[in-house]
């Protein structure tokens, strides 16, 4: 339990300093990137998910934080997305594009989308204690975080898609 | 987004009445019993919604059936009033009760979530965004409410881990189900938008080509009207002078010709119309016949007094007659040509009155070359108003709309040159 915790709270920290470089950094958009991403993490998340976890003990409980949990993180998600800023892409973004060289846009979600991001982080630490402290096997776990990653991920490239896809057929 | 409205429908109508009928017979003789009072009212609550939902609908359909004729889209916000407002907040509120009662009522409540769902994802007029948050929200409800009332002990009946997947399964599969029903009314948006354009596009088409026959009839009068009346002006004019000079005999021949030249004027302008009753471009003429019209209209022009030489020669003058009568020219091709060497013939008289006019015509397997010079030099004298050079305009159309036809009109070596060549199909 003690190393669980230790290997939570580095995953937490080393994420947290990650996405916060992403956040306040411009960074190019790449569409194929911008999906690779949730859907690796998140099968990630639920193989672990399922090897680690007996399902047939898993309660009611467990399935209901796990789903609020996943609401909550495709609603931040989306909210980043809607908080980010776009503007056309520069030289450095262009050399920054590893996979998409068609890509024309680069995003920026700001320190609010950090403190955003930091503010779930705490979220889900209240919840993981609160839930665990209720009986909860599967809050805490790292398969549920990757999880909760790829949904955040996903929900703000929803939205990344959308609004480009609105501006091109506003400038079309 | 607000003056919209889902559209009529009485079958949808009578599912959702029904729906409402069960869901509220199943609360309250299965559940009321069982679970909080608290949780009966919320779910009660969530059943008016859903019922002020579907007035506020039929209301709506009313109001667009007497607004008839528009589409319930264009409707301005004065004649919906608050309607739509009504109907989003209503099916809000549906939702997000079920969902908080699903938990207890063993996925009772779900009813009006998925109801509420398709409605608000399904229609177009709201933003997408707004049925999907509305989906996440409620997702997280049923958890809250399941979590909620499960742990203080004794408020409800148990729920399975498995239950509880099974009614966040019917939000997400309710929620595919409006996108599915969004694409559909999408997709016939804009089939409705593609039949109006292309009822313009076809009206369009119509005026062009009104416009372009109207053209064509202009074109056919200026030619025949200003040869032949450009023609009996210089006549009369002759005859007037040699009434003067008391030379009555001199003055009956031009008279005669006059005469004469109105006549022909009178047929081709009878051709004209004819031709203009019922064009026949797939008539084809053969270089013989267009050669004896091209006669009949030098001579014409000759007796009008002017100068005018036609030379004919055959680029294989082996081949002789049989090049002339066994090729063949398109109806029009040959109406172009007979036009072209008229209005330069004309032009010439107006022009360069007096003047030699060199008319040659060279006839090949594959064309027929028409080649009409006067001198530029030549002093003057215009008859009447010349008209511009919408003569010289509409030979240009002409040649324009044939296959493989060229027309040039050039001054070139102090002489007006009018070059005119069409295809000959053997």
């Amino acid at each position: 339990m003690n190393i669980q915790i230790i290997v939570n709270a580095l995953v937490i920290i080393v994420l947290v300093g990650y996405m916060g470089i992403r956040q306040v950094n411009w960074r190019p958009v790449e569409f194929a990137r911008m999906w690779r991403g949730p859907v690796i993490l998140g099968a990630i998340g639920v193989v672990t998910l399922a090897n680690s976890t007996n399902l047939t003990h898993l309660s009611t409980f467990d399935v209901a934080v796990l789903v609020f949990e996943i609401a909550v993180s495709l609603g931040v998600g989306a909210v980043m997305g809607v908080m980010a800023k776009f503007r056309p892409i520069t030289a450095e973004g262009r050399a920054a594009a590893r996979d998409d060289s068609t890509a024309t846009l680069e995003s920026r979600t700001g320190w609010w989308g950090f403190a955003l991001w930091i503010g779930f982080i705490a979220l889900r630490i209240g919840i993981d204690a609160g839930a665990g402290a209720m009986g909860s096997q599967i809050a805490s776990s790292t398969a549920v975080i990757l999880i909760l990653l790829a949904a955040n991920r996903a929900a703000r490239s929803a939205v990344f898609t959308a609004r480009i896809g609105r501006m091109s057929h506003v400038t079309a | 987004m607000v003056n919209s409205a889902p559209r009529a429908g009485w079958l949808s109508l009578a599912l959702n009445l029904a729906g409402v009928a069960l869901v509220g017979y199943a609360l309250f003789a299965s559940f009321a019993p069982v679970i909080a009072p608290a949780l009966v009212a919320i779910g009660t609550v969530g059943l008016v919604a859903w019922l002020v939902s579907i007035v506020a609908w039929l209301a709506l359909t009313r109001v667009i059936v007497s607004g008839a004729a528009l589409r319930y889209t264009d409707l301005p916000r004065e004649v919906t009033g608050a309607l739509p407002r009504v109907i989003v907040l209503s099916l809000a509120v549906a939702a997000l009760c079920g969902a908080f009662v699903a938990g207890p009522t063993l996925g009772l409540g779900i009813a009006l979530t998925v109801a509420a769902l398709i409605r608000t994802i399904g229609t177009v007029q709201w933003p997408l965004w707004w049925g999907i948050l509305l989906g996440i929200v409620s997702a997280a409800l049923v958890a809250v409410g399941a979590v909620v009332t499960s742990t203080g002990a004794g408020l409800s009946p148990d729920l399975s881990p498995g239950g509880l997947l099974a009614i966040e399964g019917g939000i997400v599969i309710s929620a595919l189900g409006g996108l599915s029903r969004r694409q559909f009314r999408l997709a016939e948006q804009q089939a409705e938008q593609l039949r109006e354009e292309h009822l313009v596009a076809v009206e369009k088409q119509a005026a062009l080509t009104a416009l372009s026959e109207r053209q064509g009839i202009a074109r056919e009068i200026h030619d025949v009207l200003a040869h032949s009346l450009g023609g009996l002006v210089i006549q009369l004019d002759a005859v007037d002078a040699l009434l003067e000079a008391g030379q009555t005999d001199a003055a009956a021949d031009r008279i005669h010709d006059a005469r004469r030249l109105a006549a022909s004027g009178l047929a081709e302008a009878r051709r004209a119309v004819d031709a203009l009753r019922e064009p026949d471009a797939s008539s084809s003429v053969s270089p013989a016949a267009l050669l004896t019209s091209f006669d009949e209209l030098v001579s014409a022009d000759r007796a009008l007094g002017s100068v005018v030489t036609l030379t004919v020669q055959s680029t294989e003058p082996a081949a002789g007659d049989a090049l002339l009568s066994e090729t063949l020219l398109s109806g029009e091709a040959a109406h172009a040509l007979r036009r072209a060497l008229q209005e330069a013939l004309t032009n010439a008289r107006k022009h360069a009155a007096g003047a030699a006019v060199d008319v040659q015509v060279e006839v090949s397997r594959s064309r027929v070359l028409l080649r009409v010079a006067n001198p530029l030099a030549a002093p003057r004298v215009f008859v009447g108003s010349s008209g511009g050079s919408r003569g010289i305009a509409g030979m240009r159309e002409r040649f324009a709309t044939l296959p493989g036809a060229e027309l040039t009109v050039e001054a070139e070596d102090g002489e007006f040159v009018v070059t005119a060549a069409a295809m000959l199909s053997s």
